[in-house]
Parts: structure tokens; sequence; C-alpha cells
């Protein structure tokens, strides 16, 4: 891919999607942080070749799920997003703070619901694609796509917040 | 949805400067040597799913499967631990205690609190926060295991009793778990993985707990202007009038002070259909709670009432937690139609104080059907409303298996049944003592049983079932990691079980050697793979069953040549996408 290792090249390229992989799965601004470091240095210390920037990155993703499946405090109460936490953190920056609201949802969502809505609106995968990624039924993927659009839109809906309105009309 | 906020609200997020350049120092340095990496070495995948005892110990576990591992176990022991296991070598000093399995550094420390083997209640407990150690807990700490007796237990019977409440911390070596019925489990994690136990002082677990998480405890209720104790709390519920447990009131406690409760000027809980009630006393005012399915809640403080509104999707959660369980019958049906296999499982001591995982299998004949199914229909049933739980985990579980029917069964009571052909399992709780009785039976079947080829052969049939195709698949070396990637066989199947079937198989308890290289193969992943090792194992990992067979040279020839020439179709194939690209290519530069 290039001259560098390609945990490296990886870091370089792909961080930040892990990252956010990470978190909208994890739900934690902390366990996204572990969970980076984890994904890089296990692709360091066990190199290992890709076909290409898509392999890689699918790759990845699918490590990074698994991670996240992994955690031993893996249910949506550990997924805490405080504030704090994210302060307190020097691996994650915030560019800014119009999301945070939705991230706090994002966060809330169930597992099983946060990895397919991820790997659908961020990463845009079809639901075969996730199928084939998640090892799961097309069908099944379809169910939690649908229930995990509802669950995030019922819970925008009890929020107060300020951008509640404008994040409820997209969904 | 339109995914655009979404988007942009993850993308608002991205990795820190300084944690980058920290990171690139890292990716830059020195490769971690060779030997480290053996592409064929099979990995998580192969762990038993139901225990889950963290990444380091699930990605290295497979040393266990199928077996204790025996001497191979034990015979590296020393060699890794940071401080030699001697009984005898308990010192302490500022901040590392020398526990008789190894040192550690309990100043920085980070203890996790769970409810780990409490099935229902594990994973809401997963918000209280970890501690990490300051220096005056550290001092305490070591305080008080320096007066701690660590008795090194040679028989285990460790999740008998306690109700699962959990405190635990890790370092490079091993895992240490404190359970509350003062048995603590080692498990080292570096070369080899095996277990050691040992047991404490009763009320060392409480003490530890105080020090760490605090002395208010962890069932102070801290919500709606009340600071209680949960502990001493009655709960009122459709099926249930009685005190809150201790685990219960701890998972409630921190629950509630969880849970974000919006104050409202009116009293909405009449529109709920399902309420839970909690009465407690905290200096000398009483207290009553309702909480209600519609997400509203009522907080009665000696006679002033005031109301609450909260997401009501956190009330099936809360309901969940106290979730005493309704009489069902027996979840599964005689039939005398299908086969039905049983497996029991087991630690199991390979030396010293060391305890491998082991399980034995056996087919049953009609009149053991209906014994097992006559001590199955005198359990008493009770169906748990936990559909979403995992990260239980504990020892010594039995699995009945009818059809594509499994059911396990763990001395802790918690029991689920899985059919591979539904996608959810269903959860159900017995009695210890009906647990013990079913599993007596099922012991004793394993141990009598001897044709363990008839058992190698129903788990092929049963993994490779019989349907119109003829299709399956095998796990690359490079797949097995990330579950993703794995060769297609359009055609072969029948072929390969006809081969599985034709070698004799013996159980086999003496574990995998680390280096040999793995097929995993596999028709479906819900009915579970069939790992063959060049040492000619077989493992079956959903039972933790490891057979051994001698003439199975044909079997491994054909399954390497198999994937030998998948992986060169695969190579050719792109080439072939590669050369049409850059084809393509130059033809759309010829074209402009």
């Amino acid at each position: 891919m290039n001259n560098d290792s390609t945990a490296l090249y990886a870091f370089r390229k792909y961080g930040n999607t892990v990252l956010r992989a990470a978190f909208a799965i994890s739900g934690s601004y902390a366990e996204a942080e572990d969970i980076v470091q984890d994904v890089f240095l296990s692709l360091h210390t066990k190199p290992r070749s890709f076909n290409d920037d898509e392999h890689l990155k699918a790759w990845l993703l699918r490590v990074t799920i698994n991670k996240c499946k992994n955690l031993r405090r893996s249910f949506r109460f550990s997924r805490t997003c405080s504030l704090d936490e994210l302060e307190h953190s020097k691996a994650i920056c915030e560019i800014s703070t119009e999301g945070r609201e939705l991230r706090e949802e994002i966060a809330a969502l169930p597992k099983k619901y946060a990895e397919v809505i991820f790997l659908h609106y961020y990463e845009g995968y079809s639901i075969k694609e996730i199928a084939d990624i998640l090892e799961k039924n097309e069908n099944t993927v379809g169910s939690l796509l649908r229930r995990g659009r509802e669950k995030l839109r019922t819970e925008l809906e009890r929020e107060d917040g300020i951008c509640r309105e404008k994040i409820i009309k997209t969904l | 949805m339109q995914g655009k906020d979404y988007k942009d609200a993850l993308n608002e997020l991205r990795l820190g400067s300084s944690f980058c350049e920290e990171m690139e120092k890292k990716l830059s340095g020195e490769i971690a040597e060779a030997d480290e990496y053996t592409d064929e070495v099979t990995h998580v995948d192969v762990v038993p799913e139901r225990r889950h005892k963290g990444l380091a110990i699930a990605a290295a576990a497979v040393l266990l499967i199928g077996g204790g591992g025996g001497g191979l176990l034990y015979h590296n022991r020393e060699s890794f631990l940071g401080t030699p296991s001697n009984e005898d070598s308990t010192y302490y000093d500022d901040k590392t205690f020398a526990f008789p399995f190894g040192s550690a550094d309990l100043h920085g420390m980070v203890f996790n609190y769970s409810l780990g083997n409490f099935m229902s209640h594990g994973n809401f407990m997963s918000h209280i926060p970890s501690v990490v150690t300051t220096e005056d807990v550290a001092e305490e700490l070591i305080s008080l295991f320096s007066i701690t007796d660590f008795e090194k237990l040679d028989t285990v019977d460790p999740f008998a009793e306690g109700s699962g409440e959990i405190i635990d911390f890790h370092n490079d070596y091993y895992y240490a778990s404190f359970h509350d019925n003062g048995i603590v489990e080692v498990t080292f994690i570096q070369d080899d993985v095996y277990s050691e136990f040992y047991r404490v002082p009763d009320d060392t677990f409480v003490k530890m707990r105080n020090i760490i998480f605090g002395s208010e405890g962890l069932t102070t209720l801290d919500k709606f202007g009340i600071k209680a104790d949960l502990s001493g709390a009655q709960l009122h519920i459709e099926n249930y009038d009685g005190p809150l447990t201790s685990s219960e009131a701890i998972s409630l406690a921190s629950y509630i002070n969880y849970v974000q409760w919006n104050p409202r000027d009116t009293d909405e809980l009449k529109d709920s259909s399902d309420t839970m009630t909690l009465d407690l006393e905290s200096e000398g005012r009483k207290y009553e709670i309702i909480i209600g399915d519609n997400g509203r809640a009522s907080v009665d403080a000696d006679g002033t009432v005031s109301y609450y509104s909260f997401a009501a999707v956190e009330y099936e959660n809360m309901k969940s937690i106290v979730d005493k369980g309704v009489q069902c019958p027996c979840p599964i049906e005689y039939s005398e139609d299908e086969l039905w296999m049983v497996t029991a499982h087991s630690m199991e001591r390979v030396g010293g104080s060391v305890y491998g995982s082991l399980s034995r299998g056996a087919i049953l004949s009609e009149d053991e059907k209906k014994e097992l199914f006559a001590a199955l229909e005198g359990v008493e049933w009770k169906k748990m409303n936990n559909s979403n739980q995992i990260g239980y985990f504990t020892y010594d579980g039995i699995i009945i298996q009818i059809g594509d029917s499994c059911l396990h069964l763990w001395p802790d009571g918690n029991c689920i049944l899985e059919v591979s052909s539904h996608a959810e399992a269903k959860f159900y709780r017995i009695e210890k003592d009906d647990y013990e009785a079913v599993r007596a039976i099922v012991t004793k079947r394993c141990t009598e049983f001897k044709d363990d080829d008839e058992l190698a052969d129903y788990l092929i049939d049963l993994i490779l079932y019989e349907d119109n195709s003829d299709k399956f698949f095998m796990m690359k070396p490079s797949g097995q990691e990330a579950m993703l990637q794995y060769y297609t066989f359009e055609t072969g199947e029948k072929e390969l079980k006809q081969l599985l079937k034709d070698i004799e198989w013996t159980v086999d308890t003496s574990g995998v050697s680390y280096s040999s290289t793995i097929y995993p193969v596999f028709k479906n992943m819900m009915t579970g793979q069939i790992y063959i090792t060049t040492d000619g194992i077989m493992v079956i990992n959903s039972y933790d069953l490891c057979f051994r067979s001698k003439g199975s040279e044909k079997l491994i020839a054909h399954l390497k040549e198999l994937k030998k020439s998948a992986a060169e179709k695969e190579k050719a194939e792109m080439e072939e996408k590669t050369d049409k690209a850059e084809n393509s290519e130059i033809s759309e530069d010829d074209g402009k």
C-alpha cells in the first residue's frame, strides 16, 4: 500500500473511522479510545496483508465490532458518553458540539442496533453487505435496522434538547 | 432515515493530535517477533462461548480447548509468572502486594465490580464505574490482604454458593476474580491458560468492596431527594411481594441512580398497565416509589407526593432486575424420533491446583431418554424475561441437545434454550437442587458412555446437517479473528462428511497443540464449526468436545488440498479482476 507498515498506514487512513465505529457501537468514549489502540496495535503485532484499502477497512471494522462485542462490560449501561469522560480523554476531540445530543442517543442504543445503524448510515453498506459482515440473516439485519431507527427516534422524541426537532425530522 | 445528521454527529469526533503522535510512534516501532504470529493458529472463535473472561483470556484460551492440557499447561507455569507461586511468599511493600498467585501493583489498579455469574443481573451492573485505586486505597487493600489467608483449593466447587457479586482486576499475567462466597479464581493468561482457585475468609469480599467502592455501599439509592439503603426495601410486583435480595438491591439502586428522572406536575401513572413499587425507610421517614411501564413514576415521601417521567424503555430493564420468573412447564418435549445427546462440562485437576476445562458426552438410549425427561419434568421451571442477557459465565454446565434444540443448564440455576432454526434464545431459572439432580443423571450417562465414535458421528451430522445443498465453508486463517473471511465450496460437503464419518474417533482430553494447522469447516455458523488439526484432532467447540483419531491422513490431505486449491483459485480471480480493471483504465485513457 505504501512504504509504511500496514498498521501505520491503516491508522493514518482509518484511525478516525475506527474511532467513530468504536464509539457508535460501544457507546463510550473511554472504550472507543481503548478499542482504537487495540485494533491498530493488534495489526501492528500481527501483520497481515490486504488486497486493497476496502479489504483493509472491512477488516478493521470487523475487528472493531468484535472488540466491542468482547468488552467485558458489554451492555448498554456501560455505554456512557458523559462529557466528563470526553473532557478527560486525551485521545478524542470534539470538533464541534452540535451533534452532542445525537451522540448521546447513539451511545444509548443497544449494541445490536448500534452496529447495523453504523454500518448502514455511516459506512453506507447495504443490508446484504451488513448481513455478510455480521453473519446474520438479511431479514434479521433489516429488522434490526428498522427497530434501531425506531428506537433512536423514540429516544430523541423524549429528549428536550435544542437539536431535538432538527434531528427528529431526519429520522 | 436520512443518515446525514447521524454521520455529522460522528464526524465531529476525531482522534487528538497527541494521541495520534503517540500511536504513530508505537506503530512505527519494531514489529513483534515473527514467531508471535502463527498464521495457522486459531483464535477467539474456538473459545467456548459461554464463558466470557475478557478478550485476553479468550484469545489465549484456545490452548484449553478440548481438555485440560495436562502437563502442557503446568509445565510452563513457573517460567512466566512475575512472581513464582509460593504459598509462603506473601509479603507487602508500599504498593505491591505479592499474592500467592503472583504480585500485583495495587496503586493505580483498575477494579471492576459485576454480578458476573448471575445471568439476570450481570449486564445491568456494568454502569457501576470501575475504580482506579489511589495510593490510600492501595495501602488499605494491602493491609487487608496482608492479614488474609489465601487457602489454595484442591477441589473446585466455586460457584455453589454466593449471590454472584464479583470484584476483579488483572495485570499482564493473570485475571483475579474475588467472588462474594470467598472464592478467588485466578486465570493465568500468558503462554498457557489455566485457572487456580483460592478461598479467603467470608468477610474479605465485603471489606474489599467497602475499601474500593466506598463504605456507603452499592445499595444506596440517591435520587428523588432520597438517600437510603435499598437493601431493606420491600418490592411489590405482579407476582411477588417481599424484600429485595442483596444483588437486586445493588442492581436496582445503581440503575435508578443512573436513569434520568424528570419532574412532572401531574400523576400519569394511571395510564400504566404494569407497575413496580418499592417501600423503604430511611432516618425515620417512609418512602413509596411507584414506577410505571408508561415511563411515569411517583414518589411518596411521608405523604408528600412528587411525579416524574423517564424513558419508558427503562421500565423493562428495571423489571428484569427483579424478575422472579413465571412458572412454566418443562421447555422441551419428549421425542422418540430424535437422538438425544448430552454433555457435562467440568473443571478438572490436571496437576497441583491447576485446572483444565473438560467435557464428556453421551448419546442416550430410549430408557435413558425417558429417565432424563422424567427428571426434567420434575424440575420447577421458571421462564425469565431476560431475552437480551449475555455476559454470564460459570463452570460445570450441562447441555442437552435434542434435534436442533439445545438446552444449556448451569449450576447457578440459569438455563438457556437455543433452537438453531430460531434467532432468539429463551431463558429459564431452576433451583440448584434440581440442577444437581439433572446433572447427576447426565454425568452418569457421560461416564458410562463408551461409543465415542457414535458421539463424534452425531456431532458431524449435527453440524454438517442433511439438506439439498452440497455447499460448505472453510474459514481462512486470517478470517478466524475477524470472522469475515472464508472459502466457499459449492460442492464437496457430502464427501467431506463421509471422510469425517469414516474415521474412528475417540474422545480426547489432552488438549490441542498450539502449532497445529487448523481447518475450520462449517455449513452454517448457527449450527457450529468443526475444527480439524493436522495432529488428527477434531474440536467441536460449541460443546467443548475434542476427539482424536488414527488414520485421519486422508482427511487432512483432503482438507489441505481443498484449502490450497481455494487459495489458488481466489488468487487467480483476484489477478484477473486486477487485469480487467487495469485494462479498463487503459481503454478509458485511450478513449480520451
